[in-house]
C-alpha cells in the first residue's frame, strides 16, 4: 500500500524539480549567453514479485512476471548548449562566438572559468574584464589614450593610437573546447568550471580547428525559448496534479481498511 | 466462510497492487521513453483436481473472484451442481502480473543533435558493468574522453564497439551513421525483438535487460530521428479512469468483507447456535 503513495510522491517531487528548472529558465530568458537546462527523468528501480520465465510448474512457465516500479527521479540536468540569438550592440567589446568555444577568464581564486557570455567592459587599468570584473585570460590591456579597438575573427585585439595611421595589436583573444561541453559545472554569472566529465579543455585560436569564430559589435542572447518553457511548465502543473490524485487514491483505500476494521 | 474472506483479501490485495503499477505509470509521465506497465488478473486455484482442470482452462483470466457461487440455495443442489460449487469454490481468487505496454511514446522536437527518438520497435545497445542493457530513452551526451554515453555514464554500443566522437559539429543520419563535420565515426547498433514482452525485463534507469527468451535481432525497420526525443507513452487521462475503477472495486470487496463479517458471522452464531 505504502509503494503507491511514495511511488507517487517521487512523480510529485520530480515534478516539483522540472518547474524548479522552468523557472530558472524563464528567469534567465534575458541574460546574456545564458544556455537553458533540462531535466531528464527515468524510472527508479523494480520490484520483482514474480519473475518472467520462472516455472509456474513442472511443464510451463510464467508467460509474464509481475514487477512493480518505484516512482521516478530527475537524473540529469542537460545544459543545452544551442546557439542563441545574436543581437547587435554596435559595443566594441560585445563580442559573440559563432560556433563552439568558450571564452577564458581568471577567477579571483587564480583559477580560469569559461563563458559564452561575451559583453565585455573595461576597468580601471585598462584590462578586458567581465561585467563582474573578472579578467580575459591570456591579460589583454587597452591603452588608455586609444581611439577604438577592433577584434578580428581570430580574436586578434587592435587599437588605433591617436596621430598614428596604422592599428597596433595588443593582444589575442584564445578559445576552449570541452570534449563533453554538457558537463561543464556552472558557477552563476554565467561561468562554467571545467569537472572530470567534460574533460580536459582545448585552448587555441578562434576560427581554426573547428572553433567559433568572434564577431564584434554583437552579443548572444540567452537561448531560452519562452513558449516551450510555458508549455513544459503546464505539462509539469498538470502531471504534478496527477500524481497528487495518486495520492488521495492511495489514502481512500487505506481509509476504507480502517472503516473495516472499527 | 473463511474461503470468501480469503477471496476478497486477494481481490483487494491485486487492488493494491494495481494502484502501485498505476502509481508508477503516472509518476513517470515526463520519463523519456517510459513504457507503461499494465497490471492483468488471473484467477487461481487452491489446488488441481481432474475435474477443475478443464473448467478451470475457460475461465482463467477472469477478473471476477469466484465467490459468488458460495451464495447459492443449498437446499436445492442436486449431485451435479454440488460438484460444480465445489469446482467453484476451488478457485479461490485472483493473483495478479504485469505487462509492458511497448507501444511507440510521442515524439518531441529538442533541437539537440544528440538527443535521438527511434521510429519503429528498434532498441539502442547500452554496455554497462552488468552486461549489454537495452534501452530507447535517446538522450545522449558525451563523457570526457568524448564517447557516446547515457545519463548514467554506460557507453553506448556502435557496429565496432564503443563511438568516440572527436570535437566538432556532430550529425546522425535516420540509419543511425554518425558522422563529425562530414566524416564518418560509426553506426550506432540497433536491435529488436520479435516478442518484447517476453525478452525484456525492466530494469530501471530507462533500462531493459534480456530474458534469454529470444536473441535480438538487427532493427532492418528502425529510423533514427536526430534532434528528437521520445516521450513517456503513459496516457494520464486512462491512468486516472483505471485509478478510480480500482478504487471503487477495492471498496466493493471491503463491502464484501464487512457483509461476511457482520451479517454473515452473527447468522451463524445466533441463528445456528439457537439449533
Amino acid at each position: 500500500m505504502s509503494r503507491a503513495l511514495h511511488t507517487a510522491a517521487t512523480g510529485m517531487m520530480a515534478q516539483q524539480q522540472q518547474i524548479d528548472n522552468i523557472a530558472n529558465n524563464l528567469a534567465n530568458s534575458s541574460t546574456v549567453g545564458f544556455k537553458r537546462t533540462r531535466l531528464e527523468f527515468q524510472d527508479i528501480l523494480y520490484q520483482n514479485l514474480r519473475t518472467p520465465g520462472a516455472a509456474s510448474n513442472a511443464q510451463t512457465s510464467l508467460p509474464v512476471g509481475l514487477q512493480i516500479g518505484l516512482g521516478t527521479r530527475a537524473v540529469a540536468s542537460e545544459r543545452i548548449f544551442l546557439q542563441g540569438d545574436f543581437q547587435q550592440t554596435q559595443n566594441p567589446l560585445d563580442l559573440v562566438i559563432e560556433g563552439s568555444g568558450f571564452f577564458q577568464v581568471r577567477l579571483s581564486n587564480g583559477e580560469i572559468a569559461y563563458t559564452r557570455a561575451g559583453s565585455f567592459h573595461l576597468n580601471a587599468e585598462g584590462q578586458i574584464v567581465t561585467a563582474t570584473g573578472e579578467p580575459l585570460e591570456p591579460a589583454i590591456t587597452i591603452p588608455r589614450e586609444a581611439t577604438s579597438i577592433t577584434i578580428g575573427t581570430d580574436g586578434t585585439v587592435s587599437v588605433t593610437m591617436p596621430g598614428q595611421a596604422n592599428a597596433q595589436t595588443v593582444g589575442q583573444i584564445q578559445l576552449a573546447t570541452f570534449a563533453n561541453p554538457a558537463g561543464l559545472e556552472s558557477l552563476g554569472r554565467n561561468l562554467f568550471r571545467e569537472t572530470a566529465a567534460s574533460g580536459q579543455p582545448t585552448v587555441g585560436t578562434p576560427d581554426a580547428n573547428g572553433l567559433g569564430r568572434i564577431n564584434q559589435g554583437f552579443v548572444e542572447g540567452s537561448n531560452v525559448n519562452v513558449v516551450e518553457e510555458l508549455v513544459q511548465m503546464i505539462a509539469a502543473q498538470r502531471a504534478y496534479e496527477t500524481n497528487s490524485k495518486v495520492i488521495t487514491a492511495a489514502d481512500r483505500m487505506l481509509a476504507t481498511i480502517n472503516q473495516a476494521v472499527s | 466462510m473463511s474461503n470468501g474472506l480469503y477471496t476478497a483479501y486477494l481481490g483487494m490485495r491485486a487492488r493494491q497492487r494495481a494502484l502501485d503499477v498505476t502509481a508508477n505509470n503516472i509518476a513517470n509521465v515526463s520519463t523519456t521513453a517510459f513504457k507503461a506497465d499494465r497490471l492483468l488478473y488471473r484467477a487461481v486455484e487452491a489446488e488441481v483436481s481432474p475435474e477443475s482442470q478443464t473448467l478451470g482452462a475457460e475461465t482463467s483470466g477472469s477478473a471476477q473472484p469466484a465467490s459468488a457461487a458460495l451464495s447459492g440455495d443449498d437446499a436445492a443442489i442436486d449431485a451435479e451442481r454440488a460438484s460444480t460449487l465445489a469446482l467453484h469454490a476451488r478457485r479461490v481468487g485472483v493473483v495478479s502480473a504485469t505487462a509492458t505496454d511497448f507501444s511507440a511514446g510521442p515524439i518531441r522536437q529538442t533541437g539537440r543533435t544528440l538527443d535521438i527518438a527511434l521510429e519503429g520497435d528498434g532498441f539502442l545497445v547500452v554496455a554497462t558493468a552488468r552486461g549489454e542493457r537495452y534501452t530507447r530513452s535517446g538522450s545522449l551526451t558525451l563523457n570526457s574522453a568524448g564517447q557516446l554515453v547515457t545519463h548514467d555514464g554506460d557507453l553506448v554500443v556502435g557496429d565496432a564497439g564503443p563511438l568516440t566522437l572527436p570535437p566538432g559539429e556532430v550529425s546522425i543520419s535516420s540509419d543511425g551513421v554518425i558522422s563529425v563535420r562530414g566524416s564518418i565515426v560509426g553506426r550506432l547498433k540497433l536491435v529488436r525483438f520479435e516478442n518484447a514482452g517476453r525478452a525484456l525485463i525492466k530494469e530501471g534507469q530507462a533500462l531493459f535487460a534480456a530474458t534469454g527468451a529470444e536473441q535480438p535481432k538487427e532493427a532492418v525497420g528502425t529510423a533514427v530521428r536526430s534532434g528528437a526525443l521520445e516521450m513517456s507513452n503513459v496516457n494520464p487521462v486512462a491512468e486516472l479512469v483505471t485509478m478510480i475503477q480500482q478504487g471503487r472495486e477495492f471498496e466493493s470487496m471491503q463491502r464484501c468483507v464487512t457483509l461476511m463479517m457482520n451479517e454473515l458471522g452473527r447468522k451463524i452464531v445466533n441463528e445456528l447456535g439457537r439449533i
